[in-house]
């Protein structure tokens, strides 16, 4: 399954920086507005070692904590619209309408209603990581294979075993993929609520870098947010490869796919 | 016959044009921006042989990066931006003087908070909320300045962005605990009763007379069109000059170039229009910038002002 390092993506990156770094370099955008590569790297040693960067995105990553609460309330949600008809056909077209905004979006109501504290800032998260968590796990638990619920009820198992030993499990590929979607979503609305009407967070000291001139701040930043929200996916795909490990070798044994 | 006076018309269109030269101004619709209005409308531009194209922008920084990307030649900046942007090496200068403030009766930012706050003095703020319109600009530094009086750092203080027109709203709602802001808002805030003043003159610890705003543009612009700087300027002076002396013509004005009613713009305070920029316009807004870190080191006033558009 695993294979070596990817070179060719590797190499690709790199031409990608040796580009940006000549550019910038031979001046061929507004050299004030597009800085070397080499110091914004110098900015982002900086803002690292100084514990500027670091105290921002802890910030940062304490509001999308709210992603993970969403997580909490959906995944049971989730599970029981996708056993109940009844629950879906009642919250299924407020859920549509809903999911349909841009999460970003609820930044602005967020910030009227619940003023300019970390209230907003949570709920903006809440409302983005929630629909995808939702939807996900419902249609995990729909694409549960008819076999496994049937042997079930063939054993005469006890409801929460039925929960914990054979749902849960079966429709954990679907929760997964729900995360996938939600946490990086959470973590970018946290920044953009901190954008509008934020007082700290890495949001908040981009808007501020880009208010005062400070322009190789700015790209050190944003390479810190694109460093942190690869890592939030290489994280998560960790965390689900370990917890599915049943699930592709019964892939490969059924030689069918059940996502 | 038609087709000889469309002829007609391109060709005269295209001779004014030649001599005509267009210099694209980035500017704020507001009450400080009356220069440009009375400019404009007043043909002060057109005697000068210039075409003034000029785009409404929602703040200073995004006027600096467009300035400094070409897709404008000037545009309006607070001076404390302007000061900041040449700590960091950009090279703009100040093309034409703007808006100024000067004690006692030409102060037009204030320090605002909830007519029932607990607030009573600047010590107050410690720990609480403060609106400002854009981080890092003349009102942030205004704020730290402020602050420091009464001993407080900045740091103790949370400063949040927002927007002008949306802060009596979020001071009487209870989401900031105060606000530094300008006319016609503070005017607009007195007459609804529901605020009270802190500090009726917030930008006071940069001088009894200072530039707020200026019309600036890149040094290398302004070598290459001096002609254009230099008429610009002129009719920037020219303007100033209309508004000092005929204050009720110009308020009515306003009324057709910012969502301003006419009772309204006849009872707000507006800034002053002088004809000249001295260096102690600048200096204290420098010298106060560097004191509290905005800048890395205080530098003399000369270096943002361009003594070749100046009278």
């Amino acid at each position: 399954m695993r294979r070596g390092p990817d070179w060719q993506g590797l190499v690709f990156c790199l031409c990608v920086a040796l580009a940006w770094e000549v550019a910038a370099r031979q001046e061929l955008l507004p050299p004030r507005l597009f800085p070397a590569l080499t110091s914004v790297l110098a900015q982002l040693a900086e803002g690292t070692a100084s514990g500027a960067f670091p105290r921002a995105l802890a910030k940062t990553l304490a509001c999308m904590g709210a992603g993970l609460l969403a997580a909490a309330c959906m995944i049971p949600l989730g599970i029981w619209a996708g056993r109940s008809e009844q629950v879906w056909r009642t919250i299924g077209p407020s859920v549509e309408f809903l999911r349909s905004l841009p999460p970003a979006l609820m930044a602005l109501p967020a910030m009227l209603l619940l003023g300019i504290g970390d209230a907003p800032k949570i709920f903006a998260v809440f409302f983005a990581a929630s629909f995808p968590i939702l939807l996900c796990t419902m249609d995990g638990v729909r694409a549960i294979p008819p076999l496994f619920l049937d042997t079930a009820r063939t054993l005469q198992v006890k409801p929460s075993v039925l929960l914990f030993e054979v749902i849960l499990p079966a429709a954990a590929p679907g929760v997964f993929s729900g995360l996938k979607t939600a946490l990086p979503m959470a973590f970018i609305v946290a920044m953009v609520s901190e954008m509008i009407g934020g007082a700290d967070g890495i949001g908040h000291l981009l808007l501020r870098s880009q208010r005062s001139f400070d322009i190789p701040q700015m790209y050190a930043i944003i390479l810190v947010v694109a460093l942190t929200g690869g890592g939030i996916a290489q994280g998560l795909y960790l965390i689900e490869s370990f917890s599915l490990r049943w699930y592709s070798g019964w892939k490969r044994v059924c030689g069918q796919r059940c996502d | 016959m038609l087709k000889y006076l469309v002829a007609s018309l391109v060709l005269l269109c295209s001779i004014t044009s030649a001599r005509a030269e267009t210099i694209r101004i980035g500017y704020i619709p507001i009450a400080d921006c009356l220069q440009l209005y009375v400019a404009e409308e007043l043909g002060y531009f057109k005697a000068q042989g210039l075409v003034v194209d000029k785009t409404p922008l929602n703040g200073g920084s995004l006027i600096a990066m467009a300035v400094e990307g070409g897709e404008l030649d000037a545009g309006w900046s607070n001076t404390a931006s302007l000061a900041i942007a040449a700590d960091r090496g950009f090279d703009f200068a100040i093309l034409s003087p703007g808006a100024f403030e000067q004690a006692p009766d030409r102060r037009e930012h204030s320090l605002l908070v909830a007519k029932n706050s607990p607030i009573r003095t600047l010590a107050d703020l410690k720990g609480k909320t403060v609106g400002i319109n854009a981080l890092g600009n003349i009102n942030e530094i205004a704020v730290a300045a402020l602050a420091a009086q009464s001993g407080l750092s900045v740091k103790q203080l949370r400063l949040v962005e927002i927007p002008f027109p949306q802060m009596e709203a979020a001071l009487t709602s209870g989401h900031v605990d105060a606000v530094l802001t300008l006319e016609p808002f503070v005017t607009i805030a007195r007459n609804r009763g529901a605020t009270r003043v802190l500090e009726p003159a917030a930008l006071k610890p940069f001088g009894t007379r200072m530039l707020i705003a200026a019309w600036f543009a890149k040094r290398s612009w302004l070598d290459k069109h001096k002609t254009a700087a230099a008429g610009f300027a002129l009719a920037m002076r020219k303007a100033s000059a209309y508004i000092e002396k005929n204050p009720a013509q110009a308020r009515e004005l306003l009324t057709r170039h910012t969502k301003l009613t006419l009772d309204l713009a006849q009872q707000i305070t507006l800034p002053l229009f002088a004809q000249k920029v001295e260096d102690s316009d600048v200096q204290g807004l420098i010298d106060q910038a560097a004191r509290f870190g905005y800048i890395k080191k205080a530098f003399p006033a000369q270096r943002l002002n361009l003594p070749a558009t100046q009278p």
